[in-house]
């Protein structure tokens, strides 16, 4: 920032003017909004803030326009260079609409494109005054993003030092989001007890926060697990007060994933018929936001149960469905063998039961 | 009683660390009394979109304090380096200005939590 000219703005807009004529630009075709950016305040960073607030609080109820309006507001920040607020806040905004971006592409279960933007995040965050809570908040989904890559080890090495530095920057609601990655490589790991303890946890400093986000989480998580377990009352409770939450919040993912993790509940305890519907209703929530791999190994998991009740030919139309979005997203070699083991076997006789519940072993549920 | 907000919250802070703000963009980074206080007008704006951004809405705003004294310290080494680019510094200046506002601002906590 050194010898950089500071802009001194005139009358400087309310947070509530902000609020509102956030709104209006995010209801600007990307394609207009350009041209008209003078009108609509583009460069007010009281704008951005809440065209950045907006974004956010939308990641999981439309993440693929989540993901274009996020590039469109870091490209128009980028180039040409404009002088936008006081001190760090031009840089803060790019690392912010990258970060959401990064995020937004994580979801969508786009890999490779959120490590491109987490990476533009970092080098902008790298300028600002309080980097190193950026950085915190980066780190925690480039952690997620481990996990959904099943890299577990490390995620459990380094989930504790996530944790220690939200709590020293008093950020403590990050803090607690945290562990909820722990939570999920312990089910990963079949930690079932721990990861039981973990949620509960959470779900209690949920409630003293009054975060209804994160209270949400933590119901899901506890759902899946008690339905994995075969705890039919304490997964419908968990998935029942969730699903509440989830709705009032228009939190689609959150509302996919207790789909699931009834589906899952009913498969354990053998209505097949019924988890398949269940698996269906999850696969639809996501569809509709564009969530491709999860759609894609809700297909697996389908087959599987389709493989069950002796339809194989169904099975294999789950299957080859899923192919060409399992395809686009990268996996670790483990998930390409598996893959290539079973596209292998549908070409052939009988598919390869072992590389389908492999295969969807690397597709888990999304993370917030 | 009125009920303080966050925003309450945020100029107070502000109103509590502006004489150490006022006195480092001064006689250290040797601004003009106008310079200063229109530095302070921005860091004011500015110290309130901070509490707001993504990631700080739930953090204490007591724990904002540092950010907001290195603010202070980068906008005085910027307004000075921009002011005279790297001509014309005496050697008392081009020293201040070589050193990091992050270490000054460590510094002028201390200072505030002495005064407090």
């Amino acid at each position: 920032m050194a010898g950089r000219l500071l802009r001194f703005p005139v009358k400087p807009i309310s947070s509530d003017e902000g609020i509102a004529a956030a709104r209006t630009a995010l209801a600007v075709p990307p394609a207009e909004r350009e041209k008209r950016s003078f009108s609509l305040h583009l460069e007010e960073p009281e704008v951005l803030l809440g065209v950045c607030g907006i974004l956010r609080a939308e990641l999981e109820t439309t993440p693929e326009e989540v993901a274009r309006e996020a590039e469109f507001f870091y490209r128009f920040l980028e180039q040409p260079r404009r002088s936008i607020g006081i001190l760090d806040e031009r840089e803060f905004f790019l690392g912010e609409t990258a970060l959401i971006a990064g995020t937004a592409c994580r979801v969508l279960s786009r890999r490779e494109d959120a490590r491109r933007w987490f990476d533009r995040s970092e080098a902008w965050f790298r300028h600002t005054v309080n980097s190193v809570a950026d950085w915190a908040r980066l780190s925690y989904q480039r952690l997620a993003l481990r996990v959904e890559e099943r890299e577990f080890e490390e995620v459990l090495e380094l989930v504790p030092l996530l944790v220690e530095s939200f709590e020293k920057l008093e950020m403590r609601e990050d803090a607690l989001k945290s562990r909820v990655l722990e939570g999920i490589v312990l089910v990963e790991l079949d930690q079932p007890t721990r990861a039981l303890e973990v949620f509960r946890r959470i779900r209690a400093g949920a409630r003293a926060m009054g975060n209804d986000q994160l209270l949400a989480t933590a119901l899901t998580n506890l759902a899946q697990l008690h339905g994995a377990l075969g705890e039919a009352e304490e997964a419908l409770d968990a998935s029942r007060h969730a699903l509440l939450v989830w709705r009032r919040l228009n939190n689609r993912v959150g509302v996919g994933k207790i789909h699931w993790g009834i589906g899952d509940l009913l498969r354990v305890r053998g209505q097949v018929a019924s988890a398949i519907e269940a698996y269906r209703s999850a696969q639809r929530e996501f569809a509709q936001i564009g969530m491709r791999g999860d759609v894609a190994a809700l297909h697996l998991v389908v087959a599987d149960l389709l493989l069950d009740l002796g339809q194989d030919d169904a099975a294999r139309r789950e299957i080859v469905a899923a192919l060409p979005a399992i395809d686009e997203i990268q996996m670790v070699p483990e998930g390409m063998a598996a893959l290539a083991l079973l596209t292998e076997s549908i070409r052939g006789r009988g598919i390869d039961r072992a590389a389908l519940r492999e295969l969807h072993g690397y597709f888990d549920r999304s993370i917030d | 009683m009125k009920n303080r907000t966050r925003a309450d919250e945020v100029d107070e802070l502000f109103e509590r660390a502006l004489p150490v703000i006022h006195s480092t963009l001064e006689s250290y980074y040797r601004m003009t009394g106008p310079e200063a206080r229109e530095a302070e007008q921005d860091l004011y704006v500015w110290f309130h979109r901070f509490s707001r951004r993504n990631g700080l809405t739930e953090v204490p705003v007591r724990s904002m304090r540092l950010s907001l004294l290195l603010a202070a310290c980068q906008y005085g080494r910027s307004f000075q380096l921009w002011k005279h680019g790297s001509q014309g510094l005496d050697e008392g200046l081009g020293r201040v200005l070589a050193r990091e506002p992050q270490e000054l601002a460590s510094e002028l906590i201390a200072r505030l939590d002495g005064e407090s």
